[in-house]
């Protein structure tokens, strides 16, 4: 039988990794998503029975990722401009043939539900099941926002091929 | 017929339809595939930033260095324990006043009953441990 702190410590060592790439994914920052991880493990320490016991702990710290990475952003402000600029950039990037960095600068412009569905799954591996979790909705909302945001990548890539090649 | 597999899977992927095996399976395709057609290059790319994007991980040590959650640890650990000595001066001083019914003050109370003035201490001594289990849980053994 584990104690809370090895269970605690093996969930943090299985997460930490998808934790910052979520924080990084919400706010476009390495610095920011770094400090969410310090704070996202201090508040797991102090609510660990909770999130010990729940169906998916690692939903659950998910959940707590992208509503710390949200009242972030709220605060900065600036998440727009970012935004724009990404797409931009992209644009050239797509020219010159990178189609892949283009494609992660694609997901970037995503509206925050979309990219945070489209990267748990196709980044993380997570099951529709534990996003619906982190994402407090249904399942069917789930493979509708994956599909969207699936289909918009695949639209501007289609573009900027065209683009490129016209 | 790889080709076909993979237009088949594509089909139900972008209607979020795949399950996690088949789209590892589509992924495996595309990395494996000997040759893929102009049309499915994108579809390529679009895994290929999947993949890029798993290797994006935090620095080494990134997180230990930074000095704020030790900071805040320590801080918190610090208050703990001066609190708790603090109290502890106070039940001592309250034994030896001519007032022996006052055992102790809590945030400006007289506290007259020394099992609560002992659940109050052990209840602070609680929360040292916690403290350091967190200091010690979270930079040592992590990171």
């Amino acid at each position: 039988m584990k104690t809370t702190t090895e269970q605690y410590t093996e969930l943090v060592l299985s997460t930490k990794d998808t934790i910052y790439r979520l924080a990084k994914s919400i706010t476009g920052s390495c610095v920011e998503a770094e400090d969410i991880v310090q704070d996202i493990y201090e508040k797991v320490w102090r609510a660990r029975d909770a999130v010990l016991n729940s169906r998916y702990p690692r939903a659950y710290l998910c959940r707590m990722t992208r509503n710390l990475a949200i009242d972030r952003l709220r605060r900065r402000r600036d998440s727009v401009e970012i935004s724009d600029r990404v797409v931009e950039d992209g644009n050239r990037l797509a020219v010159i043939g990178d189609m892949a960095e283009y494609t992660r600068q694609l997901i970037a412009t995503l509206p925050e539900t979309q990219r945070m569905v489209i990267h748990l799954r196709d980044v993380e591996g997570y099951e529709i099941e534990e996003i619906a979790e982190v994402l407090e909705c249904e399942s069917a909302n789930v493979r509708v926002y994956l599909s969207r945001a699936r289909k918009y990548v695949r639209e501007e890539l289609l573009k900027a091929i065209n683009y490129g090649t016209a | 017929m790889e080709q076909h597999r993979i237009r088949e899977l594509l089909d139900l992927y972008f209607e979020g339809e795949t399950t996690t095996l088949q789209e590892q399976e589509l992924k495996h395709l595309f990395s494996t595939a000997e040759s893929i057609p102009a049309d499915l290059m994108p579809y390529k790319a679009m895994f290929a930033a999947f993949e890029r994007s798993k290797e994006d991980v935090p620095k080494q040590g990134a997180i230990v260095k930074s000095p704020r959650i030790a900071y805040r640890v320590a801080l918190r650990a610090i208050s703990s324990i001066a609190a708790c000595l603090l109290l502890g001066v106070f039940i001592w001083l309250g034994a030896k006043s001519d007032k022996q019914d006052i055992v102790c003050y809590i945030d400006g109370v007289e506290i007259t009953d020394s099992d609560r003035a002992m659940a109050e201490a052990q209840r602070l001594m609680g929360e040292v441990n916690e403290d350091i289990a967190l200091a010690m849980t979270t930079i040592e053994n992590l990171f």
